[in-house]
């Protein structure tokens, strides 16, 4: 058997990974990981409003 | 007051470091590719649920010795957020399934256990919103809560463990051992640090709502 022929869909998931050009997935990493860092951001916003509404809750 | 500000500011700063430190710094693991990175969110949460059922669980036991109901409102908190924790294990892992199974969903051990649980904590949820009288929901949702906690140890460290399972073999298995690189292992701590103080945050916002509307309750 050829080992380079993917034997499942996993496999040719990761064959496929592995065989992206390093620009490719330098430029997919920034872009997922700006997208992560943007949902931190967001999820840290909305936090503190929370944070600022229970406490006017508490105190009324 | 500015102490606080500046921890909850330093949080962000943290998530944001283990972020870059996720892509950046710590290697991809052999065979895993991308889908390592899924880790550093997927086990943080898996063991915040664990940690979050668990204090279910004691301040249930509390409420049930000493019948205040502060303690029943830490019960229902650390319920809901472990539930949460719970849902967004369930996700990270499917996309997990995606990339390395070809599929979202396998049905596998710790597919299924996990699925029982959300379901178990899902009905604790439903019972306290089935009840309006605060004393019997209070004793009812705790005597649940202490008897849904037995079934977690089963669920996620027993029945895996004894059927075959797709699962990569957990951080701390069987044998005790860590078999993480070094610096994946730094990301991963750093992440569970910062998780536990995003829940740790998320609980004293409940608890204030909480306790303001259980001053309310006791006013009228």
């Amino acid at each position: 058997m050829n080992d380079s022929i993917p034997q499942s869909l996993a496999d040719s998931v990761n064959v496929g990974l592995a065989h992206r050009a390093l620009s490719d997935r330098v430029q997919a990493d920034y872009i997922v990981m700006a997208v992560a860092m943007l949902v931190w951001v967001g999820v840290f916003l909305y936090l503190m409003r929370l944070d600022k509404i229970s406490k006017e809750i508490a105190k009324s | 007051m500015m102490t606080k500000t500046i921890l909850k500011f330093g949080l962000l700063i943290w998530m944001l470091v283990m972020t870059v430190a996720a892509f950046l710094y710590a290697p991809l693991a052999e065979k895993l590719f991308e889908l390592t990175r899924v880790i550093y969110w997927h086990i943080p949460m898996s063991w915040i649920t664990v940690a979050a059922f668990g204090l279910s669980a004691y301040w249930s036991l509390m409420y049930l010795r000493r019948h205040d109901l502060v303690d029943d409102a830490k019960a229902a908190i650390w319920a809901e957020l472990g539930l949460i924790a719970c849902v967004l294990a369930t996700v990270s892992g499917s996309i997990f399934a995606k990339g390395m199974w070809g599929s979202y969903w396998n049905w596998d051990p710790r597919e299924t256990s996990i699925f029982l649980l959300l379901l178990i904590y899902a009905a604790y949820v439903t019972l306290r919103t089935a009840i309006d009288d605060d004393e019997r929901r209070a004793s009812l949702s705790a005597t649940y809560a202490v008897v849904a906690v037995a079934t977690v140890p089963f669920l996620i460290f027993i029945v895996p463990r004894i059927y075959f399972s797709l699962h990569p073999d957990p951080l701390i298995n069987s044998k005790g051992r860590q078999f993480m690189e070094y610096r994946m292992r730094v990301v991963l701590y750093s992440s569970l640090l910062g998780f536990m103080a995003i829940f740790w945050w998320l609980y004293r916002i409940h608890l204030r709502l909480a306790l303001a509307r259980l001053a309310q309750g006791r006013a009228r």
